[in-house]
């Protein structure tokens, strides 16, 4: 699988869109994987808003081979805002934008920011990853 | 509704603390997709600049979600989350979300967050503003 390289891409590559569906058997991991020993009472018949943005990065991730090219990344920061809720099963479409992309002391620092949208084009999300694409050592 | 007219400056959100163990990292690994190998296999995190395995950033921003969860009845809608990753967590640790109230008014709460390791090390710091509005129009 041939990857994108950040170094190539401008301001405003679009990343996507994606769609996809949480089932319950994934939400259900995702709460067991982030949460207690007792059920959430706060997530019954809702995917963790956080779920969402997981599933973005992880696609990131992906496009530019970050676990292929054993590139090493720092994910220095995140912003999201919840407009809607999602129940397992809903239909979710994400688009990333690249916003902005460039190099800090051999470092390259990317902003990418997501938009996460119904099948009906209702705002769900928006969020903002900040990551840094380390230098490779050799 | 009871709990945002009941909010004060300097009121603590709900603590919640952790154990992230590599057990956890795998199966956060597995829901989420990400298998960065750097949270994953031992022999190639020893050769990053971290020196062993650590745990996914956005693991930890998860507590911070569950806690303003519970502080806002399970409500999302109208929470606006803002972090930057300042530490990395290594598996084996227990971690304690915290945050407070810093300001109120009848449009949006804002609050300030952390995530902080057994060393005291913040994992993450940043703020939460719940829209009122929005979330109890």
């Amino acid at each position: 699988m041939s990857h994108l390289n950040l170094a190539d891409l401008p301001i405003g590559y679009v990343f996507g869109p994606i769609e996809f569906t949480v089932s319950e058997q994934d939400a259900a991991d995702y709460i067991t994987a982030t949460g207690g020993t007792e059920p959430s009472p706060t997530l019954n018949q809702v995917v963790h808003p956080l779920q969402l943005d997981a599933v973005a990065i992880a696609n990131l991730i992906n496009a530019l081979g970050i676990v292929e090219n054993r590139i090493e990344t720092i994910h220095a920061g995140q912003q999201m805002t919840v407009t809607k809720t999602v129940a397992p099963g809903d239909t979710v479409v994400c688009t990333s934008t690249l916003k902005s992309n460039n190099m800090r002391r051999e470092s390259r620092w990317a902003t990418i920011a997501s938009h996460f949208a119904a099948a009906d084009g209702t705002t769900i999300a928006e969020t903002t990853s900040t990551l840094i694409l380390l230098p490779q050592v050799q | 509704m009871a709990i945002p007219t009941s909010w004060q400056i300097g009121d603590p959100l709900p603590s919640i603390k952790r154990l992230v163990d590599q057990d956890r990292v795998n199966r956060y690994a597995r829901a989420s997709g990400d298998h960065n190998p750097i949270h994953l296999d031992a022999e190639y995190a020893a050769t990053t600049r971290f020196g062993e395995r650590v745990a996914h950033g956005m693991l930890s921003l998860a507590f911070v979600w569950e806690a303003i969860g519970i502080a806002t009845n399970g409500n999302y809608v109208g929470v606006t989350v803002k972090v930057r990753f300042t530490s990395p967590v290594v598996p084996g640790e227990v971690v304690t979300c915290q945050g407070k109230i810093t300001d109120v008014s009848d449009a949006q709460a804002k609050c300030e967050i952390q995530v902080i390791r057994p060393n005291g090390e913040a994992a993450l710091n940043g703020s939460a503003t719940i829209h009122m509005d929005t979330m109890y129009p």
